[in-house]
């Protein structure tokens, strides 16, 4: 549930790559316990947003301001690591490790532990419980052992998700979690999401699949070619004209 | 969903230990081995070690890299030139080059990794060439390519090390030790961080890794076993060379690590241990030997990437698993209690 | 006598940037780095002098022959050792697989020319003589060739249709593939392109270095001039191999016998002070 209290805020934000404009402009802000979606036409800009707001790409001008402090020029693993916390449109695991290698990962960054601190043993926190709780909702089971490899490409988004929720982030920036996935998959996609908010995390959410976005987002950013060409509620944005247009005519299903 | 020590595991550890414990006792006996092989075995030992390190940066870390050779000697050059020319004692210097080898490796990870992958291994290739260089003209200093002879032998200050049977048991247990650690690392955060790296730099970069300085980390450790391998070898060999440290050997260590399984401690121990006692069983191959070495080597990426202990754990799974399915036909199990070592 | 050391050091580092080119063409078609390069250039050497010595062919037979047997030999490394492993996303692999074939390959070399190493006569026999310096012929030859071959492959790539392809298959060979365009074929064209220079490179280096199996550690210059100039590119590659050419033959004002321990430094220093080089382009990943 949106809480009004602006966690993460895209400001003025600019980016080119050559002579490529992939942002121009743009502002944006999430709430903590919100779900700002992220929509556009395929090459919008969405993805390098989502980039510029993880520190992958640098921004020309602009600022990104998380918890009310300017973080342009933190690097992507601090921004990490004070709790901005992401998902890819493909999963990015480490193939040769094993699932719990790979979930360890994310526990490992909540922990906030050293090298050596965890060389020598010292235990973090334990993840069972919650790992039970997010397993349930995303509906299946694994064998720790197993390799990542091993899973469906639709139980791998979802794991994905998962892993990042492990890492306790405050804001959550979800690349196309639907994409691939099946009805049933989709659903529980969203119901992790919800669990998410009810945390009080806010999430960023890129999407194709109007169904979710439309029931699932508490407001919308629309982005095309770079620019936000509106925001609002999503009933507003789904009658914006200009959006429309942008769409060619309309709704798109994944 | 808790991890518990299972039986078989106890058993496991158990046997280990005692299987050490009789290597360690039977295995240094004039009866049992002669002098000339426990020369190899130790070789072995002492390459194990180096070949360690390497196995963190190149198994952990997925770099390939030829440093090993030049920081190997480097670790045996400073100690053979503080005892023999400035009369050190034969453990301070030891400590002394451990040392200086490190935070060598620090700096050199600092300028390196601002290279990405390939580039970075061609670099390393140049720092092999760069010693070996300096190794065989500084004449004062490394007495060229005469070397440097009589080393004094390695004591530990209760226990000084006469022959190759007593240098057996220090290497053994250091050995170990060592082996320990590297394991313990690839189950730890900075194992799995490595991996992260290695697979999906941006990816790792997201999870809060800090991928330059965990690089550099691994060089630095990587530094630090080839570094302590040196000095060993310096100390046992009493007598060491350039041509020891050349980027060739670097090459040789890296297809250790291959040979035996990159993703396995254990493989290191396999490969190194093949690597060494091979050559001299296929001595008859002779001239030859080196060219069915290469073309080995090449016949090895192509049929076996994962080497020996990939093809195991290969193997493993698969049969974990078909236990398994049988076990459950329906479902599999849930968060599995027994965590299965290499 | 800075004429000398300046002409030595542009002639050096073309035969370096030969090369290098030949390095590029390899990492920019396949993506991975050739550790037996400077064994090819080896090859190069040891060919070259099996012609002219062994087969006794005249100047321009050694200079068609050695083209084709460069061509030849491209291919068939490709084969052996690249082609087997084009799918593997692993990169080690290859790298490892490439080590590999640098081993074999200066067997093969020793165990059919022996250890010894040989003597060639240089190409043009002579001196010149430019104002107080004394040049050997050899090396303005260097340089003239080095010229033209990569004028050659300039027009090579940037004006043939050949050079097209080879281009779109380095860029993207699933694309290509999917154009029509035979990538096997290409990507072979691309490796006996590059064997052709480093080929050559080895026989202009032969006359004035031995005829050796230690003519391989050249590779690392050739190497650092790519860092120097900023790897990726090619026209980068190049300034940089006369670069690095330069300071090691300028460098035997201070020392004889740590000349490559400068070079290396050099590298060190440029890594440290602009790790893109000159002309590097900041290579970022896709995200």
């Amino acid at each position: 549930m949106p809480t009004n209290e602006i966690i993460l805020q895209v400001k003025n934000v600019n980016k080119a790559f050559g002579g490529v404009i992939t942002a121009e402009n743009v502002n944006m802000t999430v709430e903590k316990g919100q779900i700002r979606g992220l929509i556009g036409p395929n090459g919008a800009g969405k993805t390098t947003l989502l980039n510029l707001i993880s520190g992958i790409y640098e921004v020309d001008s602009g600022q990104i301001i998380f918890e009310g402090k300017d973080i342009t020029n933190i690097p992507a693993h601090v921004r990490a690591q004070i709790g901005i916390g992401r998902t890819f449109q493909q999963p990015r695991f480490n193939p040769r490790a094993s699932i719990e290698d790979n979930l360890k990962v994310g526990t490992d960054l909540r922990n906030g532990m050293g090298y050596l601190a965890s060389f020598f043993g010292k235990k973090g926190a334990d993840f069972y419980q919650e790992l039970d709780e997010l397993m349930e909702i995303a509906g299946f089971r694994f064998d720790w052992q197993d390799r990542i490899t091993s899973l469906p490409y639709g139980q791998q988004k979802l794991l994905e998700i998962v892993r990042a929720m492990l890492a306790h982030p405050k804001v959550m920036l979800v690349d196309e979690p639907a994409a691939g996935l099946n009805q049933a998959e989709q659903e529980r996609a969203t119901q992790l999401l919800y669990k998410a908010v009810k945390q009080g995390i806010g999430v960023v959410l890129i999407e194709h699949s109007m169904d979710m976005v439309m029931s699932v987002c508490d407001r919308i950013t629309v982005l095309n070619f770079g620019r936000v060409i509106s925001e609002g509620l999503p009933v507003e944005v789904s009658n914006d004209k200009q959006v429309i247009e942008a769409y060619l005519g309309g709704d798109e299903d994944a | 969903m808790r991890k518990k020590l299972s039986i078989s595991q106890i058993v496991k550890y158990t046997l280990t230990f005692l299987l050490c414990l009789a290597i360690f006792l039977i295995l240094p006996q004039k009866s049992v081995t002669n002098k000339y092989m426990m020369k190899v075995v130790n070789e072995g030992i002492i390459y194990f070690i180096a070949v360690l390190g390497l196995s963190v940066i190149l198994g952990m870390g997925g770099q390939v890299t030829f440093s090993t050779a030049p920081i190997m000697g480097m670790g045996a050059y400073i100690t053979a030139i503080l005892t023999t020319k400035y009369g050190y004692d034969v453990l301070a210097a030891l400590l002394i080059a451990l040392l200086a080898s490190t935070i060598f490796s620090y700096f050199m990870g600092l300028a390196l990794f601002r290279l990405k992958g390939s580039y970075f291994a061609f670099a390393s290739i140049g720092l092999a060439q760069l010693f070996y260089t300096i190794f065989s003209n500084w004449m004062d200093m490394t007495g060229g390519p005469d070397g440097i002879s009589k080393i004094p032998n390695l004591h530990l200050g209760f226990f000084k090390c006469e022959n190759y049977y007593d240098y057996f048991k220090v290497l053994f247990i250091i050995g170990i030790i060592c082996y320990m650690v590297v394991a313990r690392i690839r189950k730890s955060y900075f194992g799995r961080a490595l991996a992260s790296v290695r697979d999906d730099e941006i990816a790792a970069k997201c999870m809060g890794i800090n991928t330059y300085r965990t690089k550099v980390l691994s060089f630095v450790v990587a530094g630090f076993f080839a570094s302590l391998a040196g000095c060993l070898y310096a100390t046992m060999e009493r007598y060491i060379s350039p041509e020891v440290f050349k980027f060739d050997q670097s090459a040789i260590y890296l297809i250790m690590v291959m040979l035996g399984g990159v993703d396995s401690t254990f493989g290191a121990l396999l490969g190194t241990m093949l690597l060494t006692i091979l050559p001299e069983r296929l001595r008859f191959l002779q001239s030859y030997f080196k060219l069915v070495y290469g073309v080995g080597v090449i016949i090895l990426m192509n049929v076996m990437p994962m080497g020996l202990m990939g093809i195991y754990n290969d193997l493993k799974r698969k049969l974990h698993f078909a236990i398994v399915r049988r076990k459950n036909s329906k479902e599999k199990n849930k968060g599995g209690v027994q965590h299965a070592n290499e | 006598m800075y004429i000398q050391l300046a002409i030595t050091g542009i002639s050096m580092g073309m035969i370096y940037a030969l090369m290098a080119m030949g390095l590029i063409l390899i990492v920019k078609a396949v993506g991975v780095l050739n550790f037996a390069h400077g064994q090819l250039f080896m090859l190069g050497g040891y060919l070259t002098w099996m012609l002219t010595y062994q087969l006794k062919l005249p100047l321009w037979g050694v200079a068609l022959c050695g083209l084709i047997v460069f061509a030849i030999c491209g291919a068939a490394y490709m084969f052996s050792v690249y082609w087997p492993l084009r799918n593997s996303s692993w990169k080690v692999t290859v790298t490892i697989s490439t080590l590999g074939a640098s081993i074999a390959l200066k067997e093969v070399v020793r165990l059919i020319w022996g250890s010894i190493p040989l003597s060639m006569d240089p190409i043009v026999d002579g001196i010149v003589r430019i104002g107080t310096a004394y040049l050997n012929y050899q090396y303005i030859l260097i340089i003239v060739i080095g010229g033209l071959l990569m004028l050659g492959v300039y027009i090579l790539f940037e004006k043939t249709f050949i050079g097209k392809i080879m281009q779109a298959t380095a860029q993207d060979r699933y694309a290509a593939s999917l154009i029509g365009i035979p990538v096997i074929v290409s990507i072979a064209a691309t490796y006996m392109v590059s064997m052709c220079l480093s080929g050559v490179g080895g026989w202009l280096a032969a006359p004035l270095f031995l005829v050796s199996q230690s003519l391989g550690s050249m590779a690392q210059k050739a190497f650092a001039g790519i860092v120097l100039g900023g790897f990726g590119s090619v026209k980068g590659a190049i300034v940089g191999c006369l670069l690095i050419g330069l300071i090691e033959s300028f460098s035997v004002i201070i020392t004889d016998s740590y000349r490559d321990a400068i070079v290396f430094l050099v590298l060190i220093a440029v890594l440290v002070i602009r790790p893109t080089g000159i002309f590097g382009e900041k290579i970022s990943d896709k995200a």
